[in-house]
């Protein structure tokens, strides 16, 4: 089972407050990959990672289909945060019944917290060529992580938890 | 459609290296980084990986040929872009060449551009699209 450890809490916030950007992949159920990158990010419980739903497009598509999902660090490279970690995700929408429950987190208690994240947590420090002209959230992406490995340069794929 | 890449994505992926993700044949997803770009085309890129960035791979990618690839670093903010298309490997010394034929390339910048696919764009139109939104290259 795994537990993240405080860096990783630390880590997985979204840049503007230390945090780092990361990369969510996933593919579709007969393997076709996506990869892109995620700026709203946070860590829920010792074994969750949520990611705003907000554009999600190929990713959305492939996480109905294909609970597999990867999460990585993108930025800032080289700086201690040499994690992926792997699990099974599910896109909580703003229609999901409050009870529902993914692997001991209920649908109410991530929107509750997260459903507004914009709001909560405004894009900032993003560079105003790359940030969006409006916030359009349709959920939570929750990823249970299962298994985390290295990314570090000469460590890659090395298992840490 | 042939597709293109443009003088600033060279840029990106040869300045910071990429995250490639791949996937088994029933697609479990494997996320390595391939920190040394040998070359880039209008149509390829090559990779040349560590044997340990290659082992996070190696099995999927033997049954799988599609890799997913997006910029490193700050390439993941500046450079908003998705590769995706199907490689090929053989090993050179000790390292493991792979070359990813570019078959689809798509905008991820937030906001109503994302998801766009940009090889679909005529060249020129594509270039002059970029070059509205961004005009930078990496240091």
């Amino acid at each position: 089972m795994v537990e993240f450890t405080d860096e990783m809490i630390e880590g997985l916030k979204v840049p503007g407050k230390g945090g780092s950007l990361v990369y969510l992949a996933t593919s579709s159920i007969d393997g076709k990959p996506n990869i892109a990158a995620m700026r709203y990010v946070a860590t829920h419980a010792k074994d969750k990672i949520l990611i705003s739903d907000m554009f999600l497009l190929k990713t959305k598509m492939n996480i109905k289909e294909n609970p597999e999902c990867m999460i990585v660090i993108c930025h800032p490279m080289g700086s201690g945060r040499d994690w992926a970690f792997k699990g099974k995700a599910i896109d909580i929408e703003y229609g999901f019944d409050p009870d529902f429950d993914w692997y001991g987190v209920t649908a109410k208690e991530i929107l509750d917290e997260w459903g507004d994240w914009h709001e909560k947590e405004p894009p900032d420090e993003v560079p105003p060529d790359v940030v969006y002209a409006k916030p359009a959230q349709r959920g939570v992406v929750v990823l249970h992580v299962e298994q985390i490995y290295s990314i570090e340069k000469g460590k890659v794929g090395e298992k840490i938890q | 459609m042939a597709v293109k890449l443009t003088e600033r994505m060279k840029a990106w992926i040869e300045a910071m290296g990429c995250h490639l993700n791949v996937a088994s044949k029933n697609g479990s997803p494997w996320v390595t980084v391939a920190r040394e770009v040998e070359s880039t085309s209008d149509d390829e890129i090559v990779f040349l990986l560590s044997q340990d960035e290659y082992s996070v791979i190696k099995e999927p990618l033997a049954e799988n040929p599609w890799v997913a690839i997006g910029p490193s670093g700050v390439g993941g903010i500046r450079a908003c872009y998705q590769w995706k298309g199907k490689g090929k490997v053989e090993k050179v010394g000790d390292k493991v060449k792979l070359t990813v034929k570019v078959l689809e390339v798509y905008c991820t910048k937030p906001g109503c551009y994302a998801g766009t696919r940009l090889d679909t764009m005529d060249f020129a139109e594509c270039k002059e699209w970029e070059a509205d939104l961004w005009k930078d290259m990496p240091k």
